[in-house]
């Protein structure tokens, strides 16, 4: 198996919560909130790894730190073999044309007084790629291939002049109009209206081939997994549960929340058997997260060792990997 | 709030054209330019249009009531009030616009750079700033202008130092809320520099608030300069100026000539009213208030 | 026995462009005790509708034809006051997004105290708490909660107030306009699994506004498609899922990914929604519509009953049943 594209050795991420002045002065201890909590995974060349989470996970947070928008408190991330943490200078300017963002919300990821051509051949510029002319044409270029036909007509359009789907498609152009080999797209058909999710998706997937790019795509709907996954991560309260090939999980869930998750979305057949799992309560707190497993609160399989000892993240067959005590074979 | 709403509303870039068509606010802001625009250029064309001099004096009887040689009246000099109206903006304008000139290049700046930067950086800026703010203005413009002298830069810097406090706030606040923007992030991610960050995307989208404060600031500047001219702190004695005159009238109004303070009184209500109408007006249509 | 009966409801809307019909000529009844859901894409009218029946509607929009009979009474003739008594007592609402309808300086009891007393000033506060705690309870959460502020809260806990604010009066109609749309998939599931037992056990009119067929497939009795402002499909939900007629229907069928089946591959819907300031002669569907003919750009299908119990709007239909 060949290096990793991307790979996280026991990262975690913590953001100090703000005390107050006197809080300071008189010295209590700040707390955290542990947004990634000891996570490792990789992300292998070429393919589409999905990491599914719901809001509290620190699943943004995490594809944040694959692009250091933010360092890692402690823990290692790698690209291509090399820790990214201490890039600089050109190195670093190296690492941002090879690593891209796609965003959730069209509307706030576009500058509303920028024309959208600009926009797109903005990041050109920031690594002084070409005359203006020269940018212009590949913008011109990576607009035509996310459907903007002809180019010219949408260049000099401003964000609140196009609809939703048009705006992510920009979003979309922005992104890749560096040719990169990694992108991260942060739930980027949430904000979009169901029937076009479908559509822009692809849009993602074709450019993906076409470009031979390595994709994260993080979300909450267990669909898009589903159907567009290589791989498939889960994610709860700042760990990884349980990951492994799409087939795999979906076949046969491992984890009591993986399996929670997948019974939970809502079903379009009336007829459909509703012997859900529903799980009570909410996800805790990321500042003081439950001692032992963290899912031990909610979870309808817990017993005792759960709420003590923490269970590592390992593999239970081929490369299925569950965090539960309940797999464990040894006594 | 349905997900993916087309119908967000965004400042119009061409708002210009589009102005009347966004109601009262849009009005106001048409309202406000002309009457800017017809008292610039009256200043303006004052050398070409004034009926008599208007320094020149005895041209007719001292404190003569309006009549049709005199459409306003004489002062106590027997200046012509009718042309002094015409010429005598040019100093208030000069002063308010020097004095704005002053507060954007001092004001933005240092709220960009407080809303950017850390707490070590802000916390003192805002200290300062908060400082000036809490002086009442007039009071702080007549002891700077004390202090400094006379004169139309002096004049214009002890206004600017009451405002630049207000221009600070508003960028600094909206600087706060921008920078948190995944547009803005987004930059960082393709590559951008601080620089870039501030100039190219932040900046362009206070333009908005900018415009408004600046507006209402203006109007503001002009009242404050009558106030120090009729306090004796004003500019030159010998060139008409409506603060003059109604310093000067004082004297004359007391001996029943009205029209000594109240044309000079109209000019400067007129104009401030006029770039008080523009910032309304602008606001009203950047920051369209909640319907009931 | 009817407790809602629509009948050929017109909104408008004042906007830049000029008047838009947001809502027209929708017609439906919803029996005591039945749920129904009203499905269709972002802009085509049913949030419009569902707040038309409480008639709080913004001040550009209103409703310029039609009657909405609550119980007999036509709620568009109420006056204020009568209206005010209505809401929450007779019909009550709740929306999207708890975030911005709870008051955040306002303790969670007191918001509950506010919308007992409002329609019945002689109950003390003591009484309302108590009543608002059973609510809680019912609703699956300790009356702990009442002494907290809303930024205490998760999303799920909000959205469960909600729901609670909108029942502590008994209403016998409750509409919610995308409970569910902005909340987790657990948290969802937990919603629609409670929202089910209500149903049951307050023996409640519901009706369940949202872009999500699996939503309703779940909750509702019968589903009404909305587009452009008009129904084109009604009928019970299992007939709607085994005989889907309108194409858009089968097309939002499509849509709802199956997750429990076997993978075939997400659809999608070419292009967009229409732009409903400019009059549409046809069908309103036709320029999106998989099987469209030339009738459908001409003339606007009538809205038939082809079935008993399923309406359907459109031309294919027009020969009687294919």
């Amino acid at each position: 198996m060949s290096t990793p594209l991307l790979q996280f050795q026991d990262v975690k991420k913590h953001f100090p919560v703000k005390r107050s002045f006197v809080e300071g002065l008189v010295g209590v201890k700040p707390k955290y909130v542990r947004a990634v909590d000891g996570v490792t995974l990789s992300v292998q060349e070429g393919e589409v790894f999905v990491l599914v989470g719901e809001s509290g996970s620190g699943k943004t947070t995490l594809g944040k730190l694959c692009l250091r928008v933010y360092v890692p408190t402690s823990g290692k991330i790698l690209f291509e073999g090399r820790p990214i943490a201490g890039l600089r200078g050109e190195a670093l300017k190296k690492f941002r044309r090879s690593s891209q963002m796609v965003y959730q919300d069209p509307v706030a990821a576009l500058n509303p007084r920028a024309r959208i051509g600009d926009a797109i051949a903005e990041p050109l510029k920031f690594h002084g790629i070409g005359s203006p002319e020269q940018r212009k044409e590949r913008a011109y270029k990576m607009m035509e291939r996310v459907g903007f036909d002809p180019p010219e007509e949408f260049y000099p359009r401003y964000p609140h002049e196009l609809s939703g789907g048009q705006r992510q498609r920009v979003v979309i152009a922005r992104a890749l109009v560096l040719d990169p080999k990694f992108v991260v797209a942060d739930e980027p058909v949430a904000m979009l209206d169901v029937s076009i999710r479908a559509q822009i998706l692809k849009l993602l997937l074709d450019l993906k081939k076409e470009m031979n790019l390595t994709l994260m795509i993080i979300t909450h709907d267990i669909a898009i997994a589903k159907y567009f996954a290589d791989h498939v991560s889960i994610m709860y309260l700042g760990k990884i549960v349980e990951g492994g090939e799409r087939e795999t999980i979906f076949r046969n869930p491992m984890h009591p929340y993986t399996k929670a998750l997948f019974s939970s979305v809502p079903v379009p057949d009336p007829e459909a058997a509703r012997d859900r799992m529903i799980i009570k309560g909410e996800i805790p707190s990321p500042i003081s997260p439950p001692p032992g497993c963290r899912f031990n609160t909610r979870c309808p399989f817990v017993f005792d060792r759960c709420k003590t000892e923490e269970p590592p993240l390992v593999p239970r067959e081929d490369s299925h990997l569950v965090a539960c005590h309940l797999y464990d074979k040894a006594p | 709030m349905e997900k993916d709403s087309d119908s967000r509303v965004r400042p119009a870039i061409n708002f210009f054209m589009t102005l009347p068509r966004f109601g009262t606010g849009g009005k106001m802001v048409v309202i406000g330019i002309a009457i800017v625009v017809f008292l610039v250029a009256m200043t303006v064309l004052s050398p070409v249009i004034a009926p008599h001099n208007p320094t020149a004096l005895s041209v007719g009887p001292a404190d003569s009531a309006p009549s049709w040689a005199f459409p306003m009246g004489t002062n106590r000099l027997g200046e012509d009030i009718f042309s002094r109206m015409i010429a005598g903006g040019s100093t208030m304008m000069e002063v308010a616009g020097l004095s704005v000139l002053i507060c954007f290049l001092i004001g933005v700046p240092l709220g960009l750079v407080a809303g950017y930067s850390r707490r070590m950086i802000d916390s003192p800026l805002s200290l300062l700033m908060d400082s000036l703010y809490a002086f009442p203005g007039l009071v702080l413009a007549i002891a700077i202008a004390a202090v400094l002298g006379r004169g139309v830069v002096n004049l214009s810097i002890a206004i600017a130092v009451v405002y630049i406090p207000t221009y600070f706030r508003v960028v600094r606040s909206q600087v706060l809320t921008i920078k948190e923007l995944p547009f803005v992030e987004a930059v960082k991610v393709e590559g951008g520099g601080t620089l870039n960050v501030l100039f190219r995307q932040i900046f362009p989208n206070l333009l908005p608030s900018i415009a408004v404060i600046a507006s209402i600031n203006v109007a503001d500047s002009v009242i404050t300069e009558a106030g120090l001219t009729y306090l004796g702190l004003g500019v030159n004695v010998a060139a008409p100026d409506w603060g003059f005159d109604i310093y000067y009238g004082y004297q004359s109004l007391l001996a029943g000539a009205w029209w000594t303070v109240l044309f000079p009184g109209l000019m400067v209500v007129l104009l401030a009213g006029g770039f008080t109408f523009i910032g309304e007006g602008l606001s009203e249509v950047l920051n369209p208030r909640l319907r009931r | 026995m009817t407790l809602l009966q629509v009948q050929e409801v017109d909104v408008r809307y004042k906007t830049l462009k000029g008047e838009l019909k947001a809502v027209q000529r929708v017609s439906f009844d919803l029996n005591e005790q039945e749920t129904m859901g009203i499905v269709g894409e972002s802009g085509c009218g049913k949030s419009t509708l569902g707040l038309a029946l409480l008639n709080l509607m913004p001040p550009q929009g209103k409703v310029t034809h039609g009657k909405i009979l609550l119980d007999g009474e036509d709620i568009l003739t109420l006056d204020k006051e009568q209206l005010r008594l209505a809401r929450g007592k007779v019909v009550s609402m709740i929306f999207q997004d708890p975030m911005t309808s709870l008051n955040p300086v306002k303790k969670i009891g007191d918001h509950f105290v506010e919308a007992i007393r409002a329609h019945d000033p002689g109950v003390s506060p003591k009484d309302a708490l108590e009543k608002a705690g059973k609510i809680l309870e019912e609703l699956g959460m300790s009356s702990d909660r009442l002494a907290d502020y809303p930024h205490q809260l998760s999303g799920g806990m909000k959205q469960r107030i909600m729901i609670g604010l909108g029942l502590v009066l008994d209403p016998k109609l409750l509409i919610a306009d995308e409970p569910t749309t902005s909340l987790d998939v657990v948290i969802e599931a937990q919603i629609l699994d409670l929202l089910r037992q209500l149903k049951g056990s307050l023996k409640l009119s519901m009706i369940l506004i949202t872009h999500n067929l699996g939503v309703v497939a779940e909750v509702a009795d019968k589903i009404a498609i909305m587009y452009g402002g008009e129904i084109y499909e009604l009928a019970d939900t299992r007939a709607l899922f085994r005989n889907p007629l309108f194409p858009y229907t089968q097309l939002l069928l499509k849509l709802v990914p199956n997750v429990s089946q076997e993978t075939t591959s997400l659809e999608w819907i070419p292009g967009s929604p229409p732009d409903l300031s400019t009059p549409i002669p046809g069908c309103k569907f036709a320029a999106r519509c998989p099987m469209v003919m030339e009738v459908c750009k001409k003339s606007p299908p009538a809205y038939r009953e082809l079935e008993p119990g399923h309406m359907v709007a459109c031309h294919l239909y027009d020969g009687g049943k294919k």
